[in-house]
């Protein structure tokens, strides 16, 4: 599984899901703003090029996260993180160059809210330290881009004093936002060690019910032939040709339901009594699954619980069809690949948002994940390591 | 797994979340506030500005006793204190300093801001909004009546009044976000780990109950397809007693570290690895014993016996395939674990080739130790016999574990 790095995203996926939306505000803000000023500054600026340049980079710079937490990725990487800083401020320092000539008198800028906002979109997305030693050290840097901005302003104010003005938006929004983050993961903790107590809880009493349950269909396989064999071996006090014999026979028997109970993996068990609740009779899962290597043992709790809440969701959507499901698991250099091929009669766009919530758990449990969709059928992908 | 919180929870911390993040927000736009105060205070030491640095110590205070203890007491005091404060920061700042005067200036704006976001988190979304808006109009209320008071410029601050729109907005989002998650597919998730620990359970009970079963019923009824004809030998029947005993009168699925004595298994003598090894030997085999035996009594209850029924099978596998009459079992203690070696100079084996036939090594051997966190290796090769490493855990290396993790 890949290294955890104590994001939102990685401890909530499903809530990092549905804050996506979220990102797409961010970056309509951005372009609002941006123009908002640009034209309140209109007066002031030379290069009307540099400016329009300014925008675009300043709008890029906030579309990095809304591509970076898309679907086509795990999760969202500090590269990403830094991409979309630096263009924010490439953004910043082209809209001050597009009024280098000009800056005899005060002006608000865009660039410090931008930064900020930028940083925020990413609450979700990064770790509250990043988040708050990225609001810093942006800070520092608008500092030296008010600076530059104002280098021949005359005016009573001292220049520390434009600074801290400029510092704040970009300080409050993102360490805002690392509070936020903070506080969200905390709780997400809290509560992970309240289910891991209560899980440890239920295991001891799970432990006593199974425990019987399994016994008792041992017993039950062993008085049909086993027990009444061995009782009358020892009241005979002989062994004769015979009861070689039978012993021979009652001992393969018991093998042949003890390998193929060991050929049985997880997977199979889930395919099977997925099929007997849903649809009321029992399918072997060796149909659905083809499994050589018996790789699905290799999986960890984690993967297999996703894995195991897909299957059902598969299994409980009406336009999905049961016939159309195949599951493979092969060896693909040092990874074991999973690919589940489903099929339904129904839409593309109705099927990828009944599964998000599923795909983006998978996306975070697994090391790496594709998706493709053609003639009803949907192909998931995923990979492991095996451990 | 984590799958993060559960529907219930959401809207509950995201107020929460957004509650601590205005209270930071407000403490770095007092903090922004008093470095410009301080920095022009420092500029221009002839104008008298450093009264409005005091004014802003009791918004801190209020703002700090406020992040503690979020009552209503608590917001109450921190809008009222903080709105009266604010009008003595305006009051300095407008009679001593002409830059910055006039109701919008960007130092006025930031105690504004400051006081908005008092937050009130667990009392929904329209009591959050309203008290951003109270907080607002009370700061704003004060600084114009400063302003009133000094004869300096009121006007519209839009800056004050965007953040405003801002924070109600970010209130009025992130719940109603919170709550729709609910109806997503977290609940199925959460069932999805639910059965998969119930799954696990029954794993390890299932291999337990096999390993079992192979130890005794395939072992006398191989014995009995074996045995030569006539009358049954006192050792068969023994095992063949004591199996169905067991078999069908005891709970032998029953967790075993609970029906173990724990202070027996410290010594040797009494650890299942010592009765496998005499058993071995009474079944015809010569066992020699070497190595750290005061290991054995680092294990727990349930490792200690996987181990020692490995063992056995082992044992068993080397009388019965080896073609050899001699194992060596070798014991070594680590801090974290303990291994057991079995050796033979038989005739050695692939484990893949070895068919559906031989389930003792993947039943009796390597299902049970896994069963018990342990690792299994095989080195086997055909003519020169076969080393068969069982690795389990030891006690105190997997508590302290434990304690980590939590």
């Amino acid at each position: 599984m890949s290294h955890r790095e104590g994001t939102v995203q990685q401890l909530d996926p499903l809530g990092a899901l549905s804050s996506r939306p979220l990102t797409f505000v961010a970056s309509t803000c951005v372009l609002a703003y941006g123009i908002a000023i640009t034209m309140i500054n209109a007066p002031d600026i030379d290069h009307p090029v540099i400016a329009a340049l300014a925008l675009v980079v300043a709008v890029a710079a906030s579309l990095v996260v809304v591509v970076a937490s898309g679907p086509r990725y795990a999760f969202v990487k500090r590269k990403a993180f830094i991409l979309a800083v630096g263009l924010a401020f490439a953004g910043y320092l082209l809209s001050i160059i597009s009024m280098w000539n000009r800056n005899a008198h005060l002006r608000g800028d865009w660039g410090p809210m931008v930064v900020g906002i930028v940083i925020l979109s990413f609450l979700v997305y990064r770790p509250p330290r990043e988040l708050a030693i990225a609001g810093i050290l942006s800070a520092i840097f608008t500092g030296f881009m008010v600076l530059a901005d104002t280098r021949s302003l005359v005016t009573e104010i001292p220049t520390i004093v434009l600074i801290i003005t400029a510092a704040t938006p970009v300080l409050t929004l993102s360490l805002g936002a690392a509070a936020l983050a903070q506080v969200v993961i905390r709780s997400i903790r809290r509560w992970g060690l309240e289910v891991i107590a209560a899980a440890k809880a239920m295991e001891t009493e799970l432990h006593a019910g199974i425990a019987r349950s399994v016994q008792q269909d041992r017993v039950t396989i062993l008085n049909r032939d086993v027990v009444p064999f061995l009782t009358h071996v020892l009241q005979s006090g002989d062994i004769g040709d015979e009861d070689r014999a039978r012993a021979l026979a009652i001992s393969e028997s018991i093998r042949s339901v003890m390998v193929a109970e060991v050929d049985r993996s997880w997977l199979d068990s889930v395919i099977e009594s997925e099929g007997m609740a849903r649809l009321g009779k029992r399918a072997p899962g060796a149909e659905t699954v083809h499994d050589p290597d018996r790789l699905a043992a290799a999986m960890t709790t984690d993967q297999r619980t996703a894995m195991r809440a897909l299957i059902v969701a598969l299994f409980s959507h009406d336009a999905f069809d049961r016939q159309g499901l195949d599951i493979r698991l092969d060896r693909r250099a040092v990874l074991c690949v999973v690919s589940v091929r489903a099929s339904f009669r129904a839409s593309e766009s109705v099927i990828r948002q009944y599964l998000a919530a599923y795909l983006a758990i998978l996306r975070i449990v697994f090391i790496d994940f594709e998706l493709t969709w053609s003639r009803n059928t949907l192909t998931v992908r995923f990979f492991y390591d095996e451990h | 797994m984590s799958i993060g919180l559960p529907g219930h929870l959401g809207p509950q911390i995201v107020n929460r979340a957004v509650a601590r993040a205005g209270h930071v927000i407000a403490y770095v736009c007092l903090i922004a506030a008093f470095s410009i105060v301080a920095s022009v205070q420092a500029d221009q030491p002839t104008v008298i500005l450093w009264p409005a640095l005091l004014a802003l110590v009791p918004i801190a205070i209020m703002l700090w006793r406020l992040d503690r203890n979020q009552t209503l007491f608590y917001a109450t005091a921190y809008v009222v204190i903080g709105a009266l404060a604010a009008y003595w920061f305006a009051l300095t700042v407008m009679t001593d300093y002409q830059p910055l005067l006039g109701t919008n200036s960007f130092v006025l704006t930031l105690p504004k801001i400051a006081i908005m976001l008092v937050g009130a988190p667990g009392r929904g979304t329209k009591v959050a909004v309203s008290a951003s808006v109270v907080g607002y109009a009370a700061a704003e209320l004060a600084i114009i009546a400063a302003a009133v008071q000094t004869g300096a410029t009121i006007a519209v601050d839009g800056a004050s009044l965007v953040t405003l729109g801002i924070v109600a907005s970010v209130i009025i989002i992130l719940s109603t976000r919170a709550q729709r998650s609910r109806t997503m597919a977290r609940p199925n998730i959460h069932r999805a780990a639910r059965d998969e620990q119930v799954a696990a359970v029954r794993y390890i009970i299932e291999a337990r109950a096999a390993a079992v079963m192979h130890d005794t019923v395939l072992n006398d009824l191989a014995a009995i397809s074996s045995a030569v004809p006539g009358a049954i030998n006192d050792n068969l029947r023994t095992e063949i007693e004591r199996d169905l005993r067991v078999l069908v009168g005891e709970e032998w699925l029953a967790d075993i570290s609970t029906t173990v004595d724990a202070p027996a298994h410290d010594r040797w003598e009494n650890s299942e690895l010592f009765r496998a090894v005499n058993e071995a030997k009474r079944m015809g085999l010569t066992v020699a014993v070497s190595g750290d035996l005061a290991a054995i009594g680092r294990l727990g209850p349930a490792s200690s016996t996987a181990l020692g029924l490995a063992a056995k099978q082992c044992l068993i596998n080397v009388l019965k395939h080896a073609g050899t009459g001699a194992a060596e079992v070798v014991v070594y203690g680590s801090e974290s674990a303990v291994s057991v070696m079995v050796i033979d100079t038989g005739r050695g084996f692939s484990e893949a080739e070895t068919g559906a036939d031989r389930l003792g090594l993947r039943h009796s051997v390597r299902r049970r130790i896994d069963a018990v966190d342990g690792q299994v290796q095989v080195w086997s090769t055909a003519g020169k016999g076969t080393s068969i490493m069982i690795s389990v855990p030891a006690e105190s290396s997997s508590s302290a574990d434990v304690a980590g993790a939590v």
